[in-house]
């Protein structure tokens, strides 16, 4: 019987763990993406193999805003295209009701994150990082942002 | 080289054709030692080589990782979960050694959070640790019950007082003043209750997974109490309830020690000596540290340290005789 339901549970966590695979995949093919300014900062973890940090542009909230409060409240940040990338046009404490696309961030005063602060590349890669970085992302339904790709000049980046 | 009936057969052949001893005597003999064994250089030589092969690959992988295509680790992760949790159990099943089935048990229990911070590092994604936590818990909550195993057991507290660690940060870090007094009473609670509740494990006959809860209960509570006030952040290099608190962790393991005299528990006389030692030690340092120069403190800790070390063994043996 134990022996049994030790199968079963195994079962659900292959399956969890491939669906949140598929899930996200599906994401990364399928969804509309968008192209956001960054730039790096704080790279290399030496637990979690190479990464950069991200610091992106649609992360501080510009001077035409209210501060938010200063305890990791959601938020929702409506974007709108400037040129080929998308900056921010709205905040609000709810989701907008249609129209732009919309992140789920965390605020804190003037910074919102995103989840999406943390970039792998192939180890060695993140020691020479560029300055121009502009992030692909899609989103997830929910706001939720999933950075697909880095580009500099144009071009994918780490080559 | 340890003799075995190989090495011996000549000798004793001869001792039988010589009349020394019978033929009864030398079968007697031979029976004494193994049929034949792997000479130490053999056996020193052949860990060398499975060590040398197991970190071969394990560099082969690393140094691969990001050539190796999503799918490949993340089929190699599930299989790894697969083949401990189906060995587990049938090491269980059929009785092999409980190194095999513990071991199989604990990659079992640890894989699922693996396998979600794999899939994190594949989509660069980086949300909330309390859910991560959270979905690795849920995903081992029966485990330990199911398996009856020790080892699981500890991975599925370890994750419960990590789920604690998160959602304190993310979510009720205000609710006694700051994060950290609001940790350290919550884990100071959460202690108290993994002994009590470890307490159920007797009814199963699990006394393995009593004894590590109560251990883990009382170094819990007793490590949050001692810490109380103390945040790295903004450090208050005056507590006015510290010699209250490390006064009660005193008396928690002194209760210990009795709890463990009284109910034939070694490892709560042992874990409660040597918490009581560092407390003692700790109030020492705590009450001379401003008084004595440095030279004088490190002499004066340095021999209270191997007083108590000494003592507190003669006092474990004495009670545990």
């Amino acid at each position: 019987m134990k022996t049994w339901l030790l199968r079963i549970i195994l079962v659900l966590q292959l399956a969890g763990l491939i669906g949140l695979y598929a899930y996200h995949l599906h994401i990364e093919k399928t969804g509309k993406t968008y192209l956001i300014k960054c730039q790096p900062v704080d790279p290399r973890d030496l637990l979690s193999g190479d990464y950069i940090s991200l610091r992106y542009e649609i992360g501080a909230l510009p001077e035409r805003f209210h501060e938010l409060d200063y305890n990791n409240q959601e938020v929702y940040i409506t974007l709108q295209p400037s040129g080929p990338v998308w900056e921010i046009q709205d905040v609000g404490k709810v989701p907008p009701v249609a129209g732009m696309p919309y992140l789920k961030g965390q605020g804190n005063g003037r910074e919102v994150k995103y989840g999406i602060e943390r970039y792998y590349v192939p180890e060695g890669k993140g020691k020479s990082v560029p300055n121009d970085l502009y992030a692909q992302i899609a989103i997830q339904p929910g706001g939720i942002a999933q950075l697909k790709r880095l580009y500099s000049d144009g071009n994918p980046w780490p080559k | 080289m340890k003799p075995t009936q190989k090495s011996l057969r000549p000798h004793v052949t001869r001792w039988v054709q010589e009349d020394l001893i019978t033929q009864d005597q030398a079968n007697s003999i031979l029976a004494k030692y193994p049929a034949d064994s792997r000479s130490p250089a053999t056996v020193t030589f052949s860990i060398i080589g499975g060590l040398l092969c197991i970190l071969g690959v394990i560099l082969l992988i690393s140094a691969n990782w990001q050539a190796i295509p999503r799918e490949a680790k993340l089929g190699g992760l599930l299989s790894l979960l697969t083949a401990s949790t189906l060995l587990g159990t049938e090491s269980s099943r059929r009785k092999w050694h409980p190194a095999i089935t513990e071991i199989c048990y604990l990659f079992a229990a640890a894989l699922p959070l693996v396998g979600l911070i794999l899939i994190t590092q594949f989509f660069n994604l980086r949300g909330s640790g309390f859910t991560l936590v959270l979905t690795w818990f849920a995903s081992i909550l029966l485990l330990p019950f199911l398996s009856s195993s020790p080892a699981s057991f500890v991975v599925w507290w370890m994750s419960f007082s990590a789920l604690i660690y998160f959602g304190i940060s993310e979510y009720h870090s205000g609710w006694f003043e700051n994060e950290a007094r609001t940790g350290s009473i919550v884990y100071a609670l959460f202690g108290a209750a993994t002994a009590a509740a470890s307490q159920l494990w007797t009814r199963g006959g699990q006394t393995i997974q009593r004894a590590w809860g109560e251990s883990l209960g009382l170094m819990t509570t007793s490590l949050a109490l001692y810490a109380y006030g103390f945040d790295i952040y903004d450090p208050e290099p005056h507590i006015s309830v510290w010699e209250v608190l490390w006064g009660a962790v005193f008396l928690l393991n002194l209760a210990a020690v009795f709890a463990g005299y009284k109910l034939h528990r070694r490892h709560l006389v042992t874990l409660g000596l040597a918490v009581q030692g560092i407390t003692i030690l700790s109030f020492y340092l705590r009450l001379a540290g401003s008084m004595l120069s440095t030279g004088t403190l490190f002499l004066s800790a340095g021999a209270l340290l191997l007083i108590l070390i000494f003592a507190l063994h003669k006092l474990r043996k004495t009670i545990l005789k």
